[in-house]
């Protein structure tokens, strides 16, 4: 039986800082395994800040971008600032994942998409929402214990 | 009260400016190797393209050490937007004479009713300006830069002024220095922005006495709160020399 999960406050309170993940407001997102997907995405809200770790794939240059703490490692990608948030993009260019803040309601919009090294869509921003096409994901967090989690 | 900290701490407070920019600032010297350190936006131009923020560092920075000046490059890498979210640049100075330098002090140790003093060159001040206030708070707040991104503030009841900006805030009881001095704040900047802008129309030219007016509010008055950006940021900075005797 299928379960839909839609428009839901994961461990977060209505006007808190927020990432939107489909449909879902979530404190904690985390789409694929540190050290065994080739693509991962660690994005949380600790103390009122927002922090991501990643590792991007680039299925066009077939490079890897890891980013810790917002900021992307060596010279494997590069951050663009906007005024409420962050862009990495590639060497080539290529825009790998965005975050924008909406000030007024405190909602963290996740931009791009995100690829395996193979290429396949693993999730993907659709304007206003962040849509995960391929578990395994876990979304929202609470100390030690874990919210949804997708397999 | 603070005559013997702020004659201690007297040459080491600079002038800072940037004849591309048009911008002056003020800095303190922070290293015995001639580090100085400042505010981000006194050293760079910000502009919003396509929906980027790109930071255009000048190429034409000067130092003024006790009346003197003298050319300073950035040793913070350009390519990093930290020193930009976080308002803070370091400077060099190369052949003048280090008197005296500012030691660092730790942030996390201040707390709210702490006196401080801020040191400075505003307006068209050549005189060091020392202003005092205790500490009002310490917090998290919005990055004036980038929303997305918080950092630690010192809000204190100092005044400053234009040109206070880089200059250092220090702890009125050890003399180090805690935080560098911004009158930055999101809430004022886009006002401040729009009345300058609306200063130089040609509509303005209609109304002198409104215009004179609000020039007279832009250059003279400011907010009450004025805050000042934790100087951890320079500490964790890769291009700081953390100084023998100074908290690395």
């Amino acid at each position: 039986m299928s379960v839909a999960l839609k428009g839901n406050y994961i461990c977060v309170q209505p006007g808190q800082k927020a990432f939107k993940v489909a449909s879902n407001f979530t404190n904690y997102l985390e789409l694929g395994v540190a050290g065994a997907t080739d693509y991962y995405l660690e994005a949380w809200v600790e103390g009122g800040e927002v922090f991501i770790n990643a590792t991007l794939v680039d299925p066009q240059a077939k490079s890897f971008c890891r980013v810790v703490n917002n900021f992307p490692e060596r010279s494997s990608c590069r951050r663009e600032m906007t005024r409420q948030g962050y862009r990495i993009l590639s060497q080539s260019g290529q825009h790998l994942l965005g975050i924008e803040l909406d000030v007024s309601t405190n909602v963290c919009h996740l931009r791009g998409t995100i690829y395996d090294a193979k290429g396949n869509v693993i999730a993907q921003d659709d304007g206003d929402d962040f849509l995960i096409h391929h578990g395994p994901a876990i979304l929202g967090r609470s100390g030690q214990a874990r919210g949804i989690v997708l397999e | 009260m603070f005559k013997n900290m702020v004659a201690a701490a007297e040459p080491a407070v600079v002038v800072v400016r940037c004849a591309d920019l048009g911008s002056k600032g003020s800095g303190f010297l922070a290293s015995p190797s001639g580090h100085v350190v400042t505010n981000n936006h006194v050293v760079a131009e910000i502009t919003l393209q396509q929906g980027g923020l790109t930071a255009a560092y000048s190429s034409a920075i000067t130092v003024a050490i006790g009346g003197t000046t003298y050319p300073a490059t950035l040793v913070i890498d350009p390519s990093d937007v930290r020193p930009v979210v976080y308002d803070y640049a370091i400077l060099q100075v190369a052949g003048a004479p280090i008197a005296s330098y500012l030691q660092l002090a730790d942030p996390t140790t201040l707390g709210r009713g702490d006196a401080v003093l801020c040191l400075g060159f505003p307006l068209d001040f050549d005189a060091l300006i020392v202003t005092s206030g205790v500490v009002s708070a310490v917090v998290q707040r919005p990055s004036h830069v980038n929303a997305l991104h918080q950092m630690r503030t010192i809000v204190s009841d100092a005044l400053l002024q234009f040109g206070s900006s880089g200059g250092p805030m220090i702890e009125a009881t050890s003399g180090r220095v805690v935080g560098i001095n911004t009158i930055r704040h999101e809430l004022v900047d886009p006002l401040a922005h729009r009345l300058g802008v609306w200063c130089q129309h040609p509509s303005a030219a209609a109304f002198p006495l409104v215009r004179d007016l609000v020039e007279y509010t832009l250059k003279y008055t400011y907010v009450g709160l004025n805050h000042a950006v934790s100087v951890e940021y320079v500490r964790q900075d890769p291009a700081w020399p953390a100084p023998a005797g100074g908290i690395p």
